[in-house]
């Protein structure tokens, strides 16, 4: 362990938990004994702030860790976050905003919310908040094993047989992370994204001017993978040909390696916004026009990521060693351990843990929202009063952090990526249920929960079909597309399949005439914005005291 | 009374679209060359499709604000007069 980076780390560290603990009292409202509160940060948060909210929920460890991380394994597709990360905003400023202006005049919380009172549909919004939390839980996990990696190249993870001591760390900062969380609701990581942000805009621009002039420049870099990954491929000529490995490129080269980039891309982005977490981040916002004027900012975040994303080619350049048996999701930390003076190393170090803590919170906050509001007042305590359902919230937000740390330590670390797709596989088949309900009431509530219920088992069912060189199952998230050769992101394929059983049945029900729910929506709803009657800039405006 | 702005929303999701489909248009720019400052083509054209989105979402910002205002201006303050 080396006592400046660890000394830099720790400081940076104990600033944002002070800071975690501060944001209780943070643009203050009178009680924060309720949802609104708690849960959505007073719904009032401008678009300086729901920049880095937004952008925390979108560029997490998921981002620092595990994108370059395949790259530096060889395999280019990784890279599809960048386009995945440029068609997402055209389609939050197409949809979001209607989402915004319903769920503000209705006081609704979570999607799931919506789904039920615009389809009268209590189970409906069950499946949807259900899928939900499912969803999010390895998203946390991912998290987890982003901070894990970081722990583990600092040398802080004890060698030792014993499975707590050696998670330690881990479990000391998740620990804290759980009791920040619980005290200051959603404006703990909205605070702390502002640190969060700092420290990785800082820490890439560096990595990425200065890692590859060490090196001999980008040229440089590009010319070393090139042949790295030819030696391999003609080395490994006979394990690629018979499946036991896989090729190395250094972009998609051929028809198959495209179509698989461009609906991950396409497939992720869909999934990306029917995230409970990234719906709390734009729930939120204060207008609609916070929305909008985000959706074109945001796009800053692609760039760097972009950017991040080849620190993987760097590393493999810069011959990065990643353990035996080899874990590429340590070339990130180990390219900085090995490339930075031992400061600059604990300030990269603090930036990937924080970067994790924030989304880590959003999500858990998001996941006991949906618990809260669509199983527990739903389902078993319809009368429970808003302070009950923060009490709820708050105590669903720890469940749901024990629930992904358990999720760390019992499954497959080898590739956290697949573990975040197969997320997404799911809450991709929430899209027509929200998105659909956002413009039309034509679809029949039992005919979406029957063609979410078809998708949610085909995509499960093939997800754990599909092999890789080194697993059986939960290979990978391509699979092809029925009837051809053609591997595609298999949540695109399930909501193919989601949709054609959701409009084949609402015409069937429309037929014979099946009751449909009551929608508690009028069309106006959905284009209320801030100064509309009951649109109000905070839901408690007269006791605000900040 | 001000007209509804249909045509402006039209330029909107003209501009979305413009945003959204270049990148999932893969074989397009799945190539090595041109290379840029030792980039292969397929890297920094992303880099550019990056910007090239961010213009347009940008730009849709500004027109679909106006064509909100204008809308609402038509329709009253809470759209029940349509």
């Amino acid at each position: 362990m080396n006592g400046v980076a660890f000394g830099v780390f720790l400081f940076l560290f104990l600033v944002v938990t002070v800071m975690g603990f501060a944001a209780a009292r943070w643009r203050r409202a009178k009680s924060m004994a309720n949802l609104d509160e708690w849960g959505l940060g007073g719904r009032g948060f401008g678009t300086f702030i729901a920049w880095f909210l937004i952008g925390g929920d979108i560029y997490t460890a998921y981002t620092f860790i595990a994108v370059p991380a395949t790259l530096f394994a060889g395999s280019v597709t990784g890279f599809f976050a960048v386009p995945y990360t440029i068609v997402i905003y055209p389609m939050i400023f197409a949809f979001l905003p209607r989402l915004w202006s319903v769920s503000h005049r209705h006081g609704f919380v979570t999607p799931a919310d919506f789904v039920e009172g615009r389809y009268g549909s209590k189970g409906l919004g069950l499946a949807i908040a259900a899928t939900g939390i499912v969803a999010t839980m390895p998203y946390i996990a991912l998290q987890l094993v982003g901070m894990q990696v970081v722990l583990q190249v600092m040398g802080l993870q004890p060698h030792s047989a014993n499975w707590f001591l050696k998670d330690l760390p881990l479990f000391v900062a998740f620990l804290i992370l759980a009791a920040y969380t619980y005290s200051s609701g959603l404006r703990a990581p909205a605070l702390i994204a502002f640190v969060k942000d700092s420290l990785i805009y800082i820490v890439i621009i560096v990595a990425v001017i200065y890692i590859p002039h060490q090196l001999g420049g980008w040229g440089h870099v590009f010319e070393t993978v090139k042949s790295n990954f030819n030696d391999f491929n003609t080395q490994n000529k006979g394990a690629i040909a018979s499946g036991a490995a896989s090729s190395k490129a250094v972009f998609p080269s051929t028809g198959l390696g495209q179509w698989a980039y461009g609906s991950l891309a396409l497939g992720s982005a869909l999934a990306l916004f029917m995230y409970p977490h990234s719906i709390t981040g734009v729930l939120a916002t204060r207008n609609r026009n916070v929305i909008r004027r985000n959706a074109s900012l945001l796009p800053a975040y692609s760039f760097l990521l972009g950017l991040l994303a080849l620190l993987g080619f760097v590393a493999v350049a810069a011959a990065v060693k990643v353990g035996n048996p080899p874990n590429a999701q340590l070339a990130i930390p180990q390219l900085m351990e090995d490339q930075f003076p031992s400061w600059f190393a604990g300030v990269a170090y603090a930036a990937i843990v924080i970067g994790a803590l924030v989304p880590a919170a959003i999500m858990s906050i998001a996941a006991a929202n949906l618990f809260t509001r669509n199983i527990y007042k739903a389902f078993l305590r319809p009368n429970a009063d808003p302070a009950e359902e923060a009490k709820v919230a708050k105590l669903v937000s720890l469940v749901v952090k024990v629930g992904a740390l358990v999720f760390v330590l019992a499954m497959s670390k080898t590739f956290a990526i697949n573990l975040q797709l197969l997320g997404g596989v799911w809450i991709l088949q929430t899209f027509p249920a929200i998105v659909a309900g956002l413009y039309t009431r034509w679809f029949h509530r039992w005919a979406l929960l029957l063609g979410w219920a078809a998708s949610m088992v085909y995509g499960t069912w093939v997800a754990y079909d599909t092999p890789s060189p080194t697993q059986k199952h939960f290979g990978g998230s391509v699979h092809n597309f029925p009837g051809t050769h053609t591997g595609i992101y298999i949540a695109v394929t399930a909501f193919i399949l989601n949709l054609l059983v959701s409009v084949v049945l609402t015409v069937l029900f429309r037929a014979v005439k099946v009751p449909d729910g009551t929608d508690c929506t009028k069309r106006a709803d959905y284009t209320a914005d801030l100064g509309d009657e009951d649109v109000e800039p905070e839901l408690t405006p007269q006791t605000a005291i900040h | 009374m001000p007209a509804r702005s249909t045509g402006l929303w039209v330029v909107v999701g003209a501009l979305l679209v413009l945003a959204a489909v270049p990148p999932l248009l893969v074989p397009l720019y799945a190539k090595e060359s041109p290379t840029l400052w030792g980039f292969p083509f397929f890297f920094w054209f992303q880099f550019v499709l990056v910007l090239w989105a961010a213009v347009m979402t940008s730009a849709a910002y500004v027109l679909a604000k106006e064509a909100f205002r204008r809308d609402r201006a038509a329709r009253g303050r809470n759209g029940e007069a349509k």
